[in-house]
């Protein structure tokens, strides 16, 4: 169980998150959504120790998370950020640094380290450029790549900035399914900001709507209300879509 | 396929080709730079020169007294100063940052004419003051780059203006204290004409450590080529780190140059020139950067003591010429890909 308690973050005196409170459940996929600039990177950055809470405390299984090792932190939650930097290194080597919080001063790689590594590469696809350094990759490689890293990370709670944001559609729902088979196979526990709530509706458990640095609403994915409220919000109807007697929610402008 | 094959297909195994040539590459530097020089010896005669120990023999002086010393400060200088330009480059996150062009050296080479000219000569206070100007600069740039969010290319222009306001320094203290450091004009430009074994004997165990020290920081320098999102969130102390490499990185170009003055480029070519051949893991390239240096300086400080013979360059203008237009060669190269101004 992951805890905000009255959890609030401002900057320069101007607030990104105001007095937020609220439970994450394991094994869940929970989307954050909302307008931009309302806060919902903020959340992960505040969950992944980017940002310190200006108020209040993010709880972990009940810890305080700042309390928490740096390197037992980084063996609990994984990030995927939004990152415009490119490493001066190859795909294998970035992959492999999602080991260094298993890994001692010196100590040398083991063969589980490099048992994850190649196995994290082929859950993403990476195979075929594994040897390729970073910057001979296109933007979707790269987001796939640190995708790589992020699963040799191999935490219970993985975190996700906007994965989607350089990803062809295709390749978006791709990514979806992989973090849908991690939840539903290794029982990771997800939290991601979705810019694309038709992606947020479809593929998370729980949805969380921000505005202004507050939470709007937080219901299933599925909840009447919920879709209600995004429509208000952002000038759309959803129009559900049945499909092998699965129905997916779609987002339409009015 | 055979065992033998896949080895030498594989990166890693490139690298510890390049290792192992680049060692003995060093080690045919050093022997050359014993035998070559304004009077040539043979290496047969070398040998036995050395083997016998005379202290009368003249050739025997020649090359201890004079020899070796150059040799020996050419590799360490060489060593030094790659070396730390490796580290600079991956805690800055900056291809183009080295410690002559961020200011580094000069830092360095400003309190070590400050500290002659104010104070009575001493050997071990020389490196304690390169040291703490190369730290100093060090951390001016970090400081500057942290605080205003600066892309690369800004980061490189801060380290310009610190570089500029210790050469300024520098030769407001050549003008004002002439006799300040012995051979200073070699100072500036860099060179290894004056270098006795007796000033090596505290820069040179300070560079052992610092090579040593940088060889540990392999891993984690790794991880912060990253970016320092990242090296935080895979649980690196990242603050702390940065300024730790960089001590590591003044140590050695401080000692560098508190003997041997500024000699440019060397910082940052060898770096480059390594990680093109073997790729950017750390845990090579340091050491690589260490061999390749330190036989790249020794051969450069003998093309300028023997090609215009009965004149002598210093080192460092020699390799200011060759190393200007590799440099703007590698600007151009990276300007694609890597520099976003």
């Amino acid at each position: 169980m992951i805890r905000f308690e009255h959890v609030a973050y401002s900057y320069n005196k101007i607030p990104f998150i105001e007095d937020m409170n609220i439970s994450f459940e394991m094994g869940r996929i929970t989307a954050i959504i909302g307008p931009n600039g309302c806060g919902k990177s903020t959340v992960i950055k505040l969950l992944a120790r980017l940002l310190r809470p200006s108020r209040g405390r993010i709880l972990l299984n009940g810890l305080d998370i700042s309390s928490i090792r740096r390197k037992l932190f980084a063996r609990e939650f994984s990030v995927l950020l939004q990152s415009g930097h490119i490493p001066d290194m190859t795909v294998e080597q970035a992959v492999r640094s999602g080991r260094y919080p298993y890994q001692s001063f010196l100590e040398p790689a083991s063969h589980e380290d490099q048992f994850m590594t190649d196995q994290a590469i082929a859950m993403a696809d990476c195979n075929w450029f594994r040897e390729k350094p970073m910057c001979q990759l296109s933007g979707g490689e790269r987001q796939r790549v640190f995708l790589a890293m992020i699963l040799a990370q191999d935490t219970p709670v993985i975190l996700l900035d906007e994965p989607t944001t350089y990803l062809d559609i295709n390749v978006s729902y791709d990514m979806m399914e992989l973090i849908r088979e991690l939840n539903e196979k290794m029982g990771k526990t997800v939290v991601m900001v979705l810019h694309d709530m038709n992606l947020a509706l479809n593929y998370a458990d729980q949805v969380i709507l921000m505005d202004q640095g507050r939470i709007v609403s937080f219901n299933s994915a599925a909840d009447q209300g919920l879709h209600e409220r995004i429509g208000e919000r952002f000038g759309v109807k959803i129009q559900s879509v049945s499909q092998e007697e699965e129905s997916q929610f779609y987002y339409l402008k009015r | 396929m055979s065992t033998f094959q896949t080895f030498f297909q594989e990166k890693r195994s490139k690298a510890w080709i390049f290792l192992f040539l680049s060692a003995a590459g060093l080690f045919a530097g050093l022997m050359a730079g014993l035998c070559l020089g304004a009077s040539p010896i043979g290496f047969p005669l070398l040998i036995k020169t050395l083997s016998q120990g005379d202290p009368d023999d003249y050739l025997f002086r020649i090359i201890v007294t004079v020899r070796f010393p150059r040799v020996l400060g050419a590799l360490l200088a060489g060593s030094g100063l790659a070396v730390s330009g490796t580290i600079i480059q991956s805690v800055l996150n900056n291809p183009l940052a080295s410690p002559n062009i961020i200011g580094v050296n000069a830092g360095a080479g400003f309190f070590v004419l400050l500290t002659s000219a104010l104070l009575p000569p001493t050997l071990y206070l020389l490196p304690a003051a390169a040291f703490f100007g190369a730290m100093f600069a060090c951390l001016l740039v970090l400081l500057a780059g942290a605080l205003g969010q600066m892309s690369q290319l800004m980061l490189v222009l801060v380290g310009f203006v610190v570089n500029s306001i210790f050469s300024a320094g520098m030769n407001a203290i050549m003008i004002l204290y002439p006799d300040a450091y012995v051979g200073s004009g070699n100072f500036l430009a860099g060179g290894l004409s004056s270098v006795t074994t007796k000033a090596l004997a505290c820069p040179s165990v300070l560079i052992m450590l610092g090579l040593i020290l940088a060889v540990l920081s392999s891993k984690g320098l790794n991880l912060l080529s990253l970016g320092s999102d990242y090296a935080r969130t895979l649980g690196m102390n990242v603050p702390v780190s940065r300024c730790l490499y960089l001590a590591v990185a003044s140590i050695l170009a401080g000692a560098a140059v508190s003997f041997c003055g500024l000699i440019g480029f060397v910082g940052l070519l060898v770096p480059h020139g390594v990680k093109l051949l073997i790729g950017t893991d750390n845990r090579f390239v340091i050491p690589a950067s260490a061999l390749t240096g330190g036989w790249f300086v020794i051969i450069c400080d003998l093309l300028s003591r023997t090609m215009f013979l009965p004149y002598e360059l210093p080192v460092g203008i020699f390799m200011s010429l060759i190393g200007s237009p590799c440099f703007l060669y590698l600007i151009l190269k990276s300007r694609k890909n890597r520099i976003s101004g």
